[in-house]
C-alpha cells in the first residue's frame, strides 16, 4: 500500500515537469535571409507617366489637314487610323487640288488619295509617307449621355489643342446631311477642329467632330457610324481631285 | 443451614452443552495482529520510504531545475544574439533607406526639372510646328495671290492689246472687259492685303 503514493508522487512530479515544458519559450527561429521585397510601382506605370517626347498618344495621332483648293485654302483636323491612313471630315477635303497633312512634330506629308461617303461627314485619306507610330484605338460603343470626352485638334488652323466636354446625347444632324443620328457635346470647338478625334476616358476614339452651333455645342459623328463605314468599304467613294468646272 | 428451595441436585437453568461449539475458533497458526502486538516496527519503515521518496523527488526537482535553467539560459543567449543581429540588420537597412531616400529626393528634383524642361520643349515643338504650318499656309496663299496677280497682269495686257485695236471692238464690250478685269484684280489685291496684313 505505500508504493502506490510514492510512484504517484514521482509520476506527478514528472507530469508536472513535462507539462511545464509546454509553457517554456521556444528558441528563436532563424532570421530569414531570402526575403525579397516586392518592387514598388515603376514611374513609367504611374498615372500621368511621361511619354517618350512629352506628347500624349492622342496628340501624337492627331494631324492638321490642309486643303489646297481651287482658289482657296482650308484647314481641318484628323487622326491616324494606321500608318498610312487618317480620318477627317468630308467637308475638310472637298474640292481639293492637293491635300497636305502636318503631324504634331511639324512633319509635312502629302496625301495620295481621299475617299468620302454620303451617309456621314467622314473622309478617309491615305498617305505615302507614314504618319507615325501612334494610331487610334476605336471604342466598341458610342459614348453615353454624361460621359466626359476629350477633343484633340487644330482649332482655327492654329496650335494643337486639347479641350474637354460632356456628351449631351444623340440628336439629328443639324446640317441635315448625315443619314443617322449624331452626338452633341459641350466641348468647345472652332472652325479647323473639324475632323478632330473625340476620346473617352480610356483614350479610345468614340467619334469625330464635324460641326458646331451658336451655343458652342459641338456635333460628333459617333464611332458606330465610323466603324460601319470602315467595315463596309463600298460605302466610301474615291474623291476625284480637281477644281469644279 | 439448609434451604428447602435448593434442590439437592441442582439443575442449571441454562444447561451447558456437553460438547460445546466455539463460535469464534482461533486457528493455531494465526499471526498476531501487528496493530496490536507489533505496531512500532512498521511505522519506522514507512517513514523511511517517504524519506526516500522525498529525496528522489528532490533530486528529480534539482535535476529538472538545472535542465530548465540551462535551457532558459541557452534560449536567452540565442534571443540576445538574434536581437543583436536584427539590430545590426535594422541599422544597416535604416542607413540604406536613408541613402535611398536622399537619392530618391535628388532624382525627384531632377525629374521635376526634366518634366518642366520637357513641357517647355513640348510647347516649343508645338509652336514651331504651328509656325511651320502657318508659314506653309502663307506660302500657298502667296502663291495663289501671285498666280492671281499674274493673271491680272495678263488680262490687263490683253485689254491693252484690245485697246490698241479699239476700232475692232465695240466700246461697250471694251468697257465691260475693263470692268471685269478691274473687279478681278481688285479681289486679287484684297487677297494680297489679307495675306500680307493678316
Amino acid at each position: 500500500m505505500t508504493r502506490v503514493p510514492l510512484t504517484a508522487g514521482i509520476g506527478a512530479v514528472l507530469v508536472a515537469a513535462l507539462a511545464g515544458c509546454g509553457i517554456l519559450p521556444a528558441a528563436p527561429s532563424p532570421v530569414p535571409t531570402d526575403f525579397v521585397p516586392s518592387p514598388s510601382q515603376s514611374p513609367g506605370e504611374m498615372t500621368g507617366a511621361l511619354s517618350p517626347d512629352g506628347f500624349s498618344a492622342a496628340q501624337r495621332m492627331s494631324v492638321r489637314v490642309r486643303n489646297i483648293g481651287c482658289g482657296f485654302l482650308a484647314t481641318g483636323s484628323g487622326f491616324a487610323l494606321d500608318e498610312h491612313t487618317l480620318v477627317t471630315n468630308k467637308h475638310v477635303v472637298d474640292n481639293a487640288k492637293n491635300i497636305e497633312v502636318s503631324t504634331y512634330d511639324g512633319r509635312i506629308i502629302q496625301a495620295t488619295a481621299a475617299a468620302t461617303t454620303t451617309i456621314a461627314d467622314i473622309a478617309i485619306v491615305t498617305t505615302e509617307e507614314p504618319l507615325g507610330t501612334t494610331h487610334a484605338a476605336l471604342a466598341e460603343a458610342d459614348p453615353a449621355e454624361g460621359d466626359v470626352v476629350t477633343i484633340v485638334g487644330y482649332p482655327s488652323g492654329g496650335r494643337l489643342t486639347t479641350t474637354s466636354g460632356v456628351v449631351l446625347g444623340t440628336t439629328t444632324d443639324p446640317l441635315a446631311a448625315a443619314a443617322g443620328s449624331v452626338l452633341a457635346s459641350t466641348a468647345v470647338v472652332e472652325p479647323g477642329s473639324s475632323g478632330s478625334a473625340v476620346f473617352n476616358a480610356a483614350g479610345e476614339v468614340v467619334g469625330v467632330v464635324y460641326a458646331k452651333n451658336n451655343s458652342d455645342q459641338s456635333f460628333i459623328v459617333p464611332i458606330s457610324t465610323l466603324s460601319a463605314l470602315l467595315d463596309e468599304p463600298s460605302l466610301l467613294v474615291p474623291d476625284t481631285e480637281g477644281c469644279p468646272s | 443451614m439448609t434451604d428447602d428451595t435448593v434442590p439437592s441436585t441442582p439443575v442449571p437453568a441454562n444447561p451447558v452443552p456437553t460438547n460445546p461449539v466455539l463460535t469464534n475458533p482461533v486457528p493455531s497458526n494465526l499471526v498476531p495482529d501487528a496493530g496490536v502486538a507489533s505496531a512500532p516496527k512498521p511505522a519506522r519503515a514507512s517513514g523511511k520510504r517517504w524519506l526516500v521518496a522525498a529525496l528522489v523527488v528532490a533530486c528529480l526537482a534539482v535535476v529538472g531545475l538545472t535542465v530548465l535553467t540551462s535551457y532558459l539560459w541557452t534560449v536567452h543567449e540565442q534571443y540576445v544574439a538574434q536581437n543583436q543581429e536584427l539590430r545590426d540588420a535594422a541599422t544597416d537597412l535604416g542607413t540604406d533607406v536613408a541613402a535611398t531616400r536622399a537619392a530618391l529626393e535628388e532624382l525627384q528634383a531632377d525629374l521635376d526639372e526634366t518634366t518642366a524642361q520637357l513641357d517647355v520643349a513640348k510647347d516649343t515643338i508645338n509652336g514651331l510646328a504651328n509656325s511651320e504650318a502657318q508659314a506653309g499656309d502663307d506660302r500657298l496663299a502667296l502663291i495663289d495671290v501671285a498666280d492671281g496677280l499674274q493673271e491680272c497682269a495678263e488680262a490687263r495686257q490683253n485689254l491693252i492689246d484690245h485697246l490698241n485695236e479699239a476700232s475692232r471692238w465695240t466700246p461697250e464690250s471694251l468697257a465691260a472687259s475693263e470692268r471685269s478685269i478691274t473687279k478681278y484684280c481688285d479681289r486679287v489685291e484684297d487677297a494680297y492685303d489679307e495675306v500680307v496684313n493678316g
